[in-house]
């Protein structure tokens, strides 16, 4: 375990060499808050409620979703794989004796940590900028099942990109997969509308899946609300991390024999 | 132009002949920004599930939107993204080189050598998007009004094409921009999610005249839906004028500071 907390301890240190992606994942969490400001403004316009959110309410959805969006970093592990084994040099993590998946986890991990304070910093300062009183959950079981959620969601999505990456064993080029994956996603995790919106026969189907539980929930509850689905959600997502995980060992070894190490 | 006109058509079936060799990256742009744009189409009905109206747009005009930004996008695409895209690329390793060499126009040589067929089913999609907007809306497209739409999309086109010059030649000034690049990133995303009608003060001064994404799919839009005054089609149309002479001075000027990082 040591030395996958180096990789966290090196990845975070080397943040401080990119202080331009860190501003950018600020203004990308700015960027999201400034859109759903403006959007959301207009769709309320004289109403007081919109599926049962108060423009506050909305408002604090997408400062809270915005924030949890910035520390999900798992594409950095599809794009990376990808091309490490297009290239050929993905050789290197197959002689160290680190487990590719837990670096690259820990790696992203130790980015994230280091992003979470400036993307942290942009929300606030987005609320005060927009006049947005964030209405937090003042219920300990809800707070704690949403500390309990987001590093589950987080890992969740760390092994389905890495699944993704594995694909580029069997066909190089991954990057169409890859695009389309983040697309959807931002859809289904909640990124871009709370899935409250959503007909209640979508959502039932949307909550057999992980997706919901990555950054939707997490901000409902942290805003208060859908506490009822807090465990029935932990449970979910722990079943499918567990496979995705289960998944994602089986299809290394399976797919690692068709890795050509292009340039060796 | 007889001859610029002739080079082009042979920039375009050498490009046929290259993506013949890779043919399963034939219609990658599509499928991508297809589901891009599906998934924007998603949000928004799920928004319009719960009210009638955002601002004074109705669901049609919203779906019109949609479809007329994914068509600005997809002539991009089409015609000119994959050429200039790495135009930051090629001033920091020096291969401008070989395009200031060449007896044609370096920045037509650019826009066109890399023709993307792929992106035509993306055409037809928005187009059948914006069809369906309209009649949600209950908009009759007349002949006229489906002419000035389609104009109206060409020149948001050009648009989208001189702030992609634009920026794109800062490099000449500044050797690197991958920042650039990512902030014109999130500024597109932000407007793909708000139509310019919805922006006031600051962000519509900024949208509409300092960087104008927030005119590229609103104008077209309101043209169709018959929501735009004269006077605001043409300072769209000036604006395209104002920048497309902007975009081919900069260029001209950043290329005066060219200094072929290779020799």
């Amino acid at each position: 375990m040591k030395k996958y907390f180096a990789v966290f301890k090196w990845s975070f240190k080397m943040q401080i060499v990119w202080r331009f992606d860190v501003a950018m994942t600020m203004l990308a969490t700015v960027g999201r808050i400034v859109a759903a400001w403006i959007l959301w403004r207009a769709v309320y316009g004289n109403r007081e409620l919109v599926s049962g959110f108060t423009f506050q309410g909305m408002l604090s959805y997408y400062v809270v979703s915005s924030f949890l969006s910035s520390l999900d970093m798992s594409s950095q592990i599809s794009e990376e794989i990808s091309g490490l084994i297009r290239d050929g040099g993905f050789s290197k993590h197959m002689a160290v004796p680190m487990s590719p998946f837990a670096f690259f986890s820990f790696m992203v991990a130790g980015e994230a940590a280091f992003h979470l304070w400036f993307s942290c910093i942009a929300a606030v300062f987005c609320a005060l900028a927009f006049s947005i009183s964030i209405a937090l959950a003042s219920d300990a079981a809800l707070m704690l099942a949403a500390a309990i959620m987001i590093p589950l969601g987080l890992l969740c999505m760390m092994s389905v990109h890495y699944l993704l990456a594995m694909l580029a064993f069997k066909f190089l080029s991954v990057s169409s997969f890859l695009f389309a994956a983040q697309s959807l996603t931002a859809f289904l995790t909640g990124a871009l509308v709370p899935l409250a919106l959503l007909p209640e026969s979508v959502a039932a189907i949307m909550r057999l899946f992980p997706f919901c539980y990555v950054t939707y929930l997490p901000a409902m509850l942290l805003t208060g609300r859908s506490g009822g689905e807090a465990l029935p959600g932990i449970a979910v997502l722990a079943c499918w991390t567990a496979g995705l995980l289960a998944l994602g060992g089986l299809a290394y070894g399976k797919l690692r024999v068709r890795y050509e190490g292009v340039g060796i | 132009m007889r001859k610029n006109l002739r080079f082009v058509w042979l920039l375009i079936k050498c490009k046929f002949t290259r993506m013949m060799m890779y043919r399963a990256d034939f219609f990658h742009a599509f499928v991508n920004d297809g589901i891009l744009f599906a998934v924007q189409l998603l949000a928004f009905s799920a928004i319009y599930s719960q009210v009638d109206s955002i601002g004074d747009w109705s669901y049609g005009q919203m779906i019109i939107f949609v479809g007329t930004f994914s068509a600005v996008n997809a002539l991009n695409m089409l015609i000119y993204f994959f050429g200039i895209v790495d135009i930051p690329g090629k001033i920091k390793r020096g291969d401008l080189d070989l395009y200031l060499t060449k007896p044609v126009s370096p920045l037509l040589r650019l826009t066109f050598e890399s023709v993307n067929v792929g992106s035509l089913p993306l055409v037809a999609m928005s187009a059948l998007i914006v069809r369906y907007g309209a009649s949600a809306a209950n908009v009759d497209v007349s002949l006229p009004l489906g002419l000035g739409y389609a104009a109206l999309v060409l020149l948001m086109t050009l648009l989208w094409y001189d702030m992609e010059i634009i920026l794109r030649s800062i490099p000449f000034l500044v050797i690197t921009a991958n920042g650039i690049m990512r902030v014109e990133g999130e500024i597109i995303g932000l407007n793909f999610k708000v139509p310019g009608a919805l922006y006031k003060g600051f962000f519509k001064i900024l949208f509409y005249f300092l960087l104008p994404y927030g005119i590229m799919a609103t104008i077209p839009t309101q043209f169709l839906t018959r929501s735009v005054s004269p006077a605001g089609i043409a300072a769209a149309v000036l604006t395209v004028a104002a920048f497309t002479a902007f975009a081919l001075w900069f260029w001209k000027f950043g290329l005066r500071h060219y200094k072929s990082a290779s020799s």
